[in-house]
């Protein structure tokens, strides 16, 4: 996955967008509560699940993204496997 | 996408170095008045890309998969599967073992250039077990040679990207 960080944009490496990366309530991850499987968190201002970036790969999150668009994702800025594009 | 990234703007609009990777090419622009600046292309050892093949059994069709985290049945269906296993290999980028920088013969000693495509192998980012090569990127040419100015990767170790500290250092949305 890369990461535009002017944009906020997550893409997968062949360049598809899977989600442009906005949080209104400006929600900390370190904050949200654990849910029972890691690849998620659950956001107690909204209510909703926040999935890590970390722990899912690009086709599945494209895939989660496609079919509801108001999902919640978590980018670290210490991922080994996202690149960070500041162009 | 990858591209993108390596592959430098010539944001500070300076003048381009292109870069010839024939003995014709690098004939023909020495006849039109450019120095060829000749190097020796050296693969690094370094510079590794990944890939794994999966294959639906049904159709034959192939894909490609760069991330080492896909569960191959989850994405594509229980129809397909692994037929090459995850391996390293070099990103060839030079179809020989020589190319050369054309310098124009009104360049003045420490100009700032652009080189469009950079022969060396320069690390430029880090992804899982992949190491990407600069492809393009600002030079100073020294008289006699063309210096990649260093620094112009991404480095993601120690939430330093680039020389350019993160401030939070995660993102949710």
């Amino acid at each position: 996955m890369i990461f535009r960080l002017k944009t906020k944009e997550l893409f997968t490496n062949d360049g598809r967008l899977i989600k442009k990366l906005y949080c209104p309530l400006e929600a900390e991850w370190d904050g949200m509560e654990k849910n029972e499987n890691p690849t998620s968190r659950t956001c107690e201002s909204c209510n909703k699940k926040v999935f890590d970036t970390d722990l899912i790969s690009e086709e599945v999150l494209f895939k989660m993204v496609k079919e509801d668009e108001s999902l919640c994702v978590k980018v670290d800025m210490d991922s080994e496997n996202i690149i960070f594009d500041f162009n | 996408m990858i591209d993108a990234i390596i592959q430098k703007r010539n944001e500070n609009k300076l003048r381009v170095i292109k870069t010839a990777k024939t003995e014709e090419e690098i004939n023909e622009a020495a006849r039109n008045g450019f120095f060829p600046l000749v190097k020796k292309v050296v693969p690094s050892e370094e510079i590794r890309h990944q890939l794994s093949i999966v294959q639906c059994r049904k159709t034959g069709e192939i894909r490609i998969i760069t991330d080492r985290r896909t569960r191959v049945g989850e994405v594509y269906g229980e129809d397909w599967e692994r037929v090459v296993p995850f391996y390293s290999y070099y990103p060839v980028s030079f179809p020989n073992p020589y190319a050369a920088y054309l310098i124009p013969p009104d360049i003045i000693k420490n100009e700032k250039v652009f080189v469009e495509e950079i022969i060396e192998d320069i690390t430029s980012a880090r992804w899982q077990f992949n190491t990407f090569r600069l492809k393009s990127g600002e030079a100073v040419w020294d008289g006699v040679d063309l210096r990649i100015i260093e620094g112009q990767g991404f480095e993601q170790e120690g939430r330093v990207v680039g020389n350019r500290r993160i401030g939070k250092s995660k993102i949710v949305g």
